[in-house]
């Protein structure tokens, strides 16, 4: 009997030897069907350890707090709520992750290559340790009031305040906004009560207004124009062409000022810009300047460009300006012009810093877990895009239309020198019904020491009459926070 | 026609030394003292691990839980220490192990289960699932006491042959009858739940079946591995010998219709069919029955949608993610959990094991698997292999068939059992759910595995324990007389110990180990006995006619005459003498005074302290044919005898 005993030690052997080479496979080998299913798995071992901090200042707006048991030992949450909404993003368990959660993820989740050396042997184990902080640029002080005066004027909107001299954001706020705590809760009711109720909210809240919408900009579209004028040779007291009322050639489109207030035929640049008046530009862009010169003046100031800050944002875009009747349209902003309101500020911005366009940025550092410092934000500057010249050309226009007798008055902050652009926009929803007019200004403040303190965009959708005046009005005062702050 | 057989520790080939020395094998008992401590140490350093890693402090529970684990698998030790003192000493570290990271890991599962109220870090040792299997560990190494302390000899098994069959089967069809409240759990109907009492009697039941097996198939291996026709080079049985795999073979797949239990069926088939083969060593039995058994799958396979669901799912597991009907949800999880732990795991404790459904019984390996990862998988499953091999080891050492059958049997059955329950884990063969041996929770599945261990054991203890050389098997000078005295009077203590079930011939020549002398030990010229005696082991090399004869001259010499005083009280005497009462459950063969001891005509040749070991080897080793003088009347009523039982 021995010799079959013999064998069937072997058969067994062999039996066992399969279970090995089969679990070898199973577990040793790279199997893209299982990656599906292991996401759940990656989930509860990212929520095992805290996820690093964002914060704005020493605001923190959004962390990790541990649960009271389940799968997951931590949950985000957003103690700011709406405020941050649309900077922080989200971290869900089933929904993804969104905005800074999502362009800071290996940071914040501990993965990052700039942690490795923080816990050298979890790098080495592949353990999850816990993230690194984000801190932000934002003003949390500056944010929330411009949350506020949004919120205030009842209409959606957006506003962005950014330092000129370093492009760093002060302000990103969007109106309305939405606290992402409900779509990150552990409980798997309220994050899908909470997701449904985003995704059915008709304003869609979750959406930031100042980088991932563009709206026709309307008059503040005038200070490219401008800036295209003068940088090809024009100066803010230049006579230019003005009247009120133009017709471009091959339509027959009458272009007319908002309230008739440029009647004369000729007037100075600078009071053409600060009175707004759409002939005079109209007539600029069809007769002193060329589609291309409009155009590589936009994009000096970043049209075409997603800025990522780093959150993406969409790309600006003038639209086909080689039809002198579209041409005309599109310089006093309308037409086929989309600008986002960072792209507005960035204008403003650029003029108030000497014509460098400093790319705007929403980080001031990255730590690790214990706070301390693993990168410095930097600048990132883009260059001279306009001339030094044309940039205090563009300030005397700007600050005429802040002074008594611009549109902009209500943007003056006393002490201060402030510039700007009002800009009141028509649209019209897709069945061509007018629709209230858009409200925009963009502008600048310098400091006491006469240097580039702030710039700022504020964007009012379909606000109405007074649309601009209002924007200027909450510019002002973002823009006078921001001053007090700093003397 | 009767093949020649044997009882005999002799390895198959004459060149091959005796496996256990005269002396025995060597206890080893300090190097199983230290197995036990490093296997302690190991479920200590596991506990420890996972403690760390969930709560990152210690508790009085993650030295106390090792420490009693270590304190059961001492009794454990100390048990079979004292009851059978010569087993291999590989079998209690081992199980005791296993056992160790079952209960440990239990706990660590309850400790992050899902529920409202995972067991805190600072429950009670005997708290949660991992606790109550702490507790079933002192009650199967309570059972493994009382066991080893009842049976004394495994071949006292053979007498309760066919009470283990209906028992075996009792069990094993119950929960098929009960209503599926009771015996219901996983579209099985494998249990018998009584309040919060459960039992899985086919646990139990495959271990009385294998008992079963192993005496059924001794006596009838000589019929089973007669040839029949030769299809394609393969040496078929006889069509009439089909009866035996028929009936098993239907009485599978009728537990299968009834129970919904593909794994105990499957198991339960293919432990008759390999011992079938080592009885026989036909391997045409094994393809007869795979044959067989694949064939009536398919068979039933339509009709039976739970069937139909564990093959879907085994042929792609990731068509039925969350499918309604055929959910997958389980074999994918322990699949990715195998899968995200990659070589190295995630480690103790840091791991999900509780995103798998039956984490703690059918799945407990993919769990294990994903913190320990494939390297320590993989050790799990070589101490496994170490196990099972040191089974068949037994099986080969083993003095008599039964023992050999049943230690064979039993090795298997902890290797298929394994194949069959990882193999369903990692999808390599269609799940079946079986619970893992040692590791997997569950009381049924604990005690049922500590008594195999039980089992290896004894036959392990009586393979390995020394010959007995004082029966006069030695060159010796002592006189003659004292030695016949001496074996009558250690016959009689024996035949008083081991008690009536102990004796009478069985058929199909499985003797006791006692008697049977390594060639070697019988001096010069002797040895050819031995080899042709016990050198045929099986029915493939039957023993050279002629050689057979030479025994009654070769070893007449020292002191043929006195040897017959001995043969009386010779301790082969009182174990044939008197009929055994359960000796008639087998069938007949013992009830007549057949013994071949009391056919001294032939025997007279005999030298009495050499004689004891050869006569019921040789009795019924050697076919009656070959005309070896002393054997040849009792010889062939066997024989008739026992054709007449076919």
């Amino acid at each position: 009997m021995n010799p079959a005993l013999r064998r069937m030690g072997v058969i067994a052997l062999l039996l066992l030897g399969a279970l090995i080479v089969q679990s070898t496979w199973v577990g040793f080998f790279h199997h893209d069907e299982y990656e599906g299913v292991a996401a759940g798995r990656t989930l509860i071992d990212e929520y095992g350890v805290p996820r690093g901090k964002i914060l704005a200042g020493d605001l923190v707006i959004a962390e990790s707090v541990p649960t009271d048991g389940g799968d997951y030992a931590y949950q985000r949450v957003y103690p700011e709520g709406e405020y941050f909404g649309n900077i922080t993003g989200f971290k869900a368990l089933h929904y993804g992750v969104s905005n800074l959660e999502e362009a800071m993820n290996p940071l914040l989740n501990g993965t990052s290559s700039l942690l490795a050396f923080d816990d050298f042997w979890a790098t080495v184990l592949k353990e999850r340790k816990p993230g690194g902080n984000v801190v932000t640029t934002l003003d949390p002080e500056l944010q929330k009031a411009a949350y506020d005066a949004l919120a205030a004027t009842g209409v959606k909107g957006g506003a962005v305040v950014l330092d000129p001299r370093t492009g760093r954001i002060l302000a990103e706020a969007s109106y309305p906004g939405w606290d992402p705590s409900g779509v990150a809760s552990p409980s798997g009711e309220t994050a899908k009560e909470a997701w449904e109720a985003v995704n059915a909210d008709e304003d869609n809240p979750a959406r930031d207004r100042t980088r991932l919408e563009f709206y026709p900009p309307g008059s503040t579209f005038k200070t490219i124009v401008a800036a295209a004028f003068i940088e090809n040779g024009g100066k803010a007291d230049s006579m230019v062409p003005a009247g009120n009322g133009y017709t471009a050639p091959n339509t027959d489109h009458e272009i007319r000022n908002s309230n008739d207030q440029c009647p004369d035929e000729e007037m100075t640049l600078e009071e053409a810009f600060a009175k707004s008046c759409n002939t005079t530009f109209a007539r600029l862009c069809v007769e002193e300047l060329t589609a291309e010169q409009i155009t590589e003046m936009a994009e000096s100031f970043g049209f075409g460009e997603a800025f990522e800050t780093p959150l993406p944002s969409v790309a600006s875009d003038t639209g086909d300006l080689t039809e002198e009747a579209f041409r005309a349209q599109a310089c006093i902003g309308q037409q086929d012009v989309k600008e986002t309101v960072l792209q507005n500020a960035l204008i403003a911005a650029t003029i108030a810093n000497d014509g460098e366009l400093m790319a705007p940025q929403l980080i001031a550092e990255l730590t690790d877990s214990e706070g301390e410092t693993v990168q410095k934000g930097d600048e990132d500057s883009r260059g001279r895009v306009i001339d030094i010249d044309t940039a205090q050309e563009m300030r005397i226009l700007m600050e005429a239309v802040v002074d008594e007798g611009g549109t902009g008055t209500t943007a003056q902050v006393d002490g201060y020198t402030v510039g700007g652009k009002t800009g009141t926009a028509e649209h019209s929803d897709s069945s061509d019904n007018t629709l209230p007019d858009h409200g925009w200004f963009h502008g600048w403040a310098m400091n006491g020491d006469d240097e580039p303190a702030v710039a700022v965009a504020v964007f009012l959708d379909s606000y109405g009459d007074g649309a601009s005046a209002k924007a200027a009005d909450i510019s002002g005062n973002l823009m006078e926070q921001v001053l007090e702050g700093q003397d | 026609m009767a093949q020649p057989m044997s009882a005999t520790a002799r390895p198959a080939g004459p060149s091959e030394t005796p496996l256990t020395p005269l002396s025995g094998m060597p206890k080893r008992i300090g190097t199983e003292i230290a197995m036990l401590i490093a296997a302690g140490v190991a479920v200590f350093l596991f506990q420890l691990t996972i403690d760390l890693a969930l709560t990152e402090t210690t508790t009085s529970v993650t030295f106390m839980l090792p420490i009693l684990i270590f304190i059961v698998s001492m009794c454990a030790w100390t048990a079979v220490k004292v009851l059978a003192p010569y087993a291999d000493p590989l079998f209690v570290p081992i199980a005791a192990f296993l056992t160790g990271v079952g209960i440990v890991y239990i706990r660590r599962i309850d400790r992050t289960a899902m529920t409202d109220d995972p067991l805190p870090a600072d429950a009670g040792v005997f708290g949660g699932q991992g606790g109550r299997q702490l507790m079933y560990y002192m009650a199967a190494v309570v059972l493994l006491t009382v066991f080893l302390a009842v049976v004394r000899n495994h071949r006292m098994l053979r007498g309760y042959a066919y009470i283990l069959l209906f028992a075996g089967i009792a069990l094993a069809a119950l929960p098929g009858f009960l209503p599926s409240s009771i015996s219901e759990s996983g579209g099985s109907k494998n249990w018998i739940r009584i309040g919060s009492f459960s039992v899985q009697p086919s646990e139990f039941a495959k271990l009385m079946l294998l008992i079963f097996f192993a005496v059924y198939l001794v006596r009838k291996r000589d019929m089973l591995s007669v040839a029949g026709k030769k299809i394609l080079g393969l040496q078929l049985p006889r069509l009439k010998d089909l009866g035996p795999i028929v009936i098993v073979w239907a009485a599978s797949l009728l537990m299968l219709v009834m129970e919904r239990d593909l794994g105990t069926s499957l198991l339960l088939f293919s432990i008759f069919l390999s011992m079938l083969y080592m009885a026989t060593r036909r391997a045409s039995w094994i393809l007869i029955g795979l044959a067989m058994f694949v064939g009536g799958c398919i068979a039933i396979y339509p009709f039976f949608g739970h069937l139909q669901t564990r093959v879907a799912i085994w042929l792609d597991p990731w068509k039925y993610v969350n499918d309604p009907v055929n959910d997958s949800y389980q074999l994918v999880q322990g699949l990715v959990a195998l899968n995200s732990g990659g070589l190295l795991g995630n480690g103790p404790g840091a791991g999900n094991p509780n995103l798998i459904p039956a984490s703690e019984s059918d799945f407990i390996l993919a769990a294990i698997g994903e913190e320990v990862g494939l390297i320590g998988l993989i050790a799990i499953l070589l101490v496994y292999a170490i196990l099972v091999e040191r089974g068949f080891k037994t099986g080969i050492m083993s003095r008599d068939l039964f023992g050999k059958l049943m230690a064979g049997g039993l090795a298997f059955l902890v290797a298929f059992q394994l194949f069959v329950v990882f193999g369903g884990v990692t999808g390599l063969i269609p799940m079946t759910g079986q619970t893992t041996q040692f590791l997997a929770a569950g009381g049924s599945s604990l005690v049922g595995s500590w008594l195999l261990i039980g089992l290896l054991v004894r036959v392990s203890d009586d393979a390995r324990k020394p010959w007995q050389a004082s029966y006069g098997l030695q060159k010796t000078e002592a006189p003659p007389e004292f030695l016949a005295e001496q074996a009558a009077r250690r016959a009689a203590e024996k035949a008083e110990l081991a008690g009536v079930a102990d004796s009478g011939p069985i058929p199909g020549g499985d003797q006791p180990t006692a008697l049977i002398i390594p060639g070697h030990l019988q001096g010069p010229g002797s040895s050819t006995v031995e080899e042709d005696v016990l050198g045929a082991t099986g029915p493939m090399s039957p023993p050279t006619g002629g050689s057979t004869g030479q025994p009654g001259g070769h070893t007449s010499p020292p002191g043929g005459s006195t040897g017959r005083p001995a043969h009386p009280g010779s301790p082969a005497g009182p174990q044939y003498s008197p009929p055994p009462p359960p000796n008639s459950a087998f069938g007949g063969p013992s009830s007549p005074p057949s013994p071949p001891l009391h056919s001294p005509p032939g025997n007279t040749t005999r030298p009495a302290p050499q004689s004891p070991p050869p006569p019921p080897d040789s009795a019924f080793g050697s076919p009656p044919r070959n005309g070896a003088p002393y054997n040849s009347r009792p010889r062939s009523s066997e024989d008739q005898r026992r054709e007449g039982d076919s």
